[in-house]
């Protein structure tokens, strides 16, 4: 018990004491953080409450949130227990103690969990203060707080067993990279499945009845069941004996813990070797096109493509949201090949009177500017090298045009959306081709300005001083200040668009805007330069 | 040559973590740099190099100031830090190939596979850096600072990690280098290896340069470890 309180007390201490002359900053992230995403989520959640709360159905809303919750923290879990258990660095030292090798598994899950319980109260309390004041019901909050730190822990100690046993059969690939990218992906497939919380989607039109059954097998889902067994919020809310609950909650995390911890004691050290394999390539005989010559700004996009592909976390983060957010959006006019037919032609018709209207004009930019706010790789352009990034200023490149070739990736990921949006505008309106090139003329300086912005936002604040991957994305106040200025710019589009009176007008409006806003940031950058350049060290 | 003007630097207000430095390193010299943890080589390199600015005074490298003309003072130089870790998940060739394109090598591959030969990295290059052992980044990164031949190498612990072998080929190259009339500087905690290899010795004791001599002016009284101790002991016990 002693080593156990120890490690703990080691763990917790490294993960959550702020660098030193950080404090101040690191409260304002996360009072930032806390009012950001708690005026969204009660943004979103206040409209099913003020309905639902007056019929006394707002268990319903409670449901729903902790569900969410729920499911982005199973995820979340997947990711950094492949870092937290078994690539992080603190692991030879821990191994070396005189300590019992499951007291790591545990205090291990149990800083995982605490990270998970801090990500459930961020997305309870907000929700459910709202529902409190509305109810006027304030031991909602407390409810909230105890329910919000004691449910992530059955999940997190069932995941990371999960992943434990799946990264001990997987060892056979030698290959930590392979690992992680393997090991997540069927943990996600496994966790979605047992736990069923996908609905499953159709080509076919679903009858009512069809529907109804769904819904009743999804209310019947492992997830659900956990949640409406141990929901000691909706508990209260009707009266049930919330108090009990709480303990059985309580009483059952303990016990999850204790048995994943023997369970898992032996696989987990095996499991702790994958950190020395890596892509040991074979020798190879290079000839001359493995030394063909690029040119600078090919090497550095190239050199920030390969970091990227290769470290799952990125990959996640980074390129699969700028590539696939906008790819999701328009699934359903590729998934089915017969989109054309489906839409009847009338209504087609309709759609193209209003190609030159200027409100057209304002969503489709609107439409890209959107898109943009996934495209979060300009705002991690040098905080994903790390401690790496410095060797960036002893290249013989100047630092502005340093900045501007780190928002290379960026703007490559940006084409993808151009070119859906274009394509978007090419199959309702078939505008004429000087349209087109208007439109890719405003995408083209939305682009360059987010990136720019980005970079900027990086070397402002960097994040350089992480152990894994996954610390240089997570709770990187850059991507939420880049999220929303891209979120600002959007609205101001909308504002200036609406009101002009005609497309022209409004193409004017914000292609003047866009441009204004371009020479404000590259002005900014210029003469800031040096001041900028500074934190990278 | 390496030319360093009354260079100071602070990180806090009031405090210097160097303090007036002046140095320069000639031609066909090889300078040692040395200190006590702490002292100040690290923040004098990192000023060398251009990752940090001076709070006062002037660093140029062959004529060239680092902070009126970066790009071409830093085409002057090849920079080894004291961290290996570099670019974990690049391939050894990746990271070769990366450094040749910003360099705009010529001759690349006659020139990367001579230097891998030379430092028996051949079997290492196809693979990911992060498999690589301490010594074996060292190699690389000294590979990689090499390539573009720059006439001033700056190398902030090379011996570190380096099996025998390795460090006796790196001590060769100082040597060659310098005898064509390049310049070497580097900082150690070796302080035998200083004393064999360096022409002139510098040593940094809290930000300040306490001793900059030939090995034959420390070899008048002493040795080059008791000078160390005497001059390092004497500033703390001041």
């Amino acid at each position: 018990m002693r080593d156990f309180l120890i490690i703990n007390k080691l763990l917790f201490k490294n993960a959550y004491t702020p660098k030193e002359g950080k404090l101040k900053k690191t409260i304002m992230l996360y009072l930032f953080i806390i009012v950001y995403f708690g005026a969204l989520l009660i943004a979103a959640a206040k409209e099913s409450l003020s309905v639902l709360v007056p019929l006394h159905m707002e268990g319903i809303v409670v449901k729903g949130i902790l569900t969410t919750c729920f499911v982005l923290l199973m995820i979340r879990i997947i990711f950094s227990s492949i870092d937290v258990l078994f690539l992080s660095k603190d692991n030879e030292v821990l191994l070396t103690y005189p300590i019992k090798t499951r007291n790591i598994f545990a205090c291990k899950n149990i800083l995982l969990a605490s990270y998970s319980s801090l990500s459930s109260l961020l997305f309870i309390l907000p929700t459910i203060g709202y529902l409190a004041y509305l109810t006027n019901n304030w031991i909602l909050i407390v409810y909230a707080l105890i329910v919000g730190i004691i449910f992530p822990i059955i999940p997190t100690y069932i995941v990371t067993s999960l992943m434990t046993f799946l990264v001990l059969h997987l060892r056979f690939l030698k290959n930590k990279t392979f690992i992680q990218y393997v090991g997540t992906v069927v943990s996600v497939i496994v966790l979605v499945g047992v736990f069923g919380i996908t609905s499953m989607t159709s080509n076919e039109e679903l009858t009512e009845q069809e529907i109804i059954a769904m819904a009743e097998a999804a209310d019947s889902t492992l997830s659900q069941k956990y949640l409406e067994i141990f929901n000691p919020i909706s508990d209260i809310l009707t009266g049930t004996n919330s108090v009990r609950n709480i303990v059985i909650l309580l009483g059952l995390s303990v016990l999850t813990g204790v048995i994943c911890t023997y369970v898992c004691d032996r696989p987990y050290i095996k499991t702790l070797g994958i950190k020395y394999m890596g892509s040991k390539g074979k020798q190879k005989n290079f000839q001359n096109k493995d030394f063909k010559p690029k040119g600078i700004a090919h090497a550095i996009l190239s050199n920030d493509f390969k970091t990227i592909i290769k470290v799952p976390i990125y990959l996640m983060q980074i390129l699969i949201p700028a590539v696939l957010l906008p790819v999701l959006f328009f699934s359903p006019f590729a998934i089915r090949a017969n989109a054309l037919e489906e839409i009847d032609l009338p209504s087609l018709e309709v759609i193209k009177t209003f190609g030159f209207n200027h409100i057209t004009l304002t969503v489709l930019v609107a439409m890209f500017g959107s898109f943009m706010m996934f495209n979060v790789s300009s705002a991690v352009a040098f905080t994903k090298y790390g401690k790496d990034a410095v060797v960036f200023k002893t290249l013989p490149i100047s630092n502005i045009k340093l900045a501007l070739l780190m928002n290379n990736t960026h703007f490559m990921l940006s084409i993808i959306s151009m070119i859906y949006v274009l394509l978007l505008a090419w199959f309702l309106f078939n505008y004429p081709i000087w349209v087109y090139l208007l439109l890719l003329v405003i995408f083209v300086i939305i682009a360059l300005k987010d990136g720019i912005m980005g970079v900027m936002l990086d070397l402002k604040n960097p994040k350089l001083d992480w152990d894994t991957e996954m610390q240089a994305v997570k709770q990187n106040v850059n991507l939420l200040m880049y999220i929303g200025l891209c979120l600002a710019d959007v609205v101001l589009t909308i504002i200036v668009s609406i009101w002009a009176k005609t497309f022209i007008m409004a193409a004017v409006y914000v292609l003047a805007v866009e441009i204004l806003e371009l020479i404000i940031i590259s002005t900014i950058l210029k003469k800031k330069e040096a001041t900028l350049f500074k934190e990278i060290i | 040559m390496i030319s360093i003007k009354n260079v100071s630097k602070s990180y806090v207000k009031g405090k210097k973590a160097v303090d007036g430095l002046d140095l320069e390193i000639k031609n066909g010299e090889i300078f040692g740099f040395l200190g006590p943890n702490g002292a100040g080589k690290s923040t004098t390199i990192k000023m060398i190099t251009g990752i940090l600015e001076p709070t006062e005074g002037e660093i140029k490298i062959d004529d060239y100031d680092i902070k009126k003309d970066p790009e071409l003072a830093k085409q002057e130089y090849g920079y080894v830090p004291d961290n290996p870790e570099i670019f974990p998940k690049l391939k050894g060739i990746e990271y070769l190939n990366f450094l040749a394109d910003i360099y705009k090598v010529e001759n690349r591959e006659e020139k990367i596979m001579n230097l891998v030969k030379r430092f028996g990295l051949s079997e290492y290059l196809n693979s990911q850096m992060d498999t690589y052992s301490h010594g074996t980044k060292q190699k690389i990164i000294l590979v990689g600072a090499l390539l573009h031949d720059p006439k001033n190498w700056i190398l902030d612990e090379p011996m570190t990690g380096l099996d025998p072998k390795a460090a006796h080929e790196l001590k060769e190259l100082m040597i060659e280098h310098a005898k064509k009339g390049n310049t070497v500087f580097f900082s150690t905690h070796v302080l035998e290896v200083a004393e064999k290899l360096c022409d002139r010795v510098g040593i940094i004791n809290n930000g300040k340069l306490i001793f900059v001599g030939s090995y034959e002016e420390v070899a008048k009284n002493e040795s080059l470890e008791d000078l160390f101790l005497e001059l390092t002991e004497k500033k703390e016990e001041e």
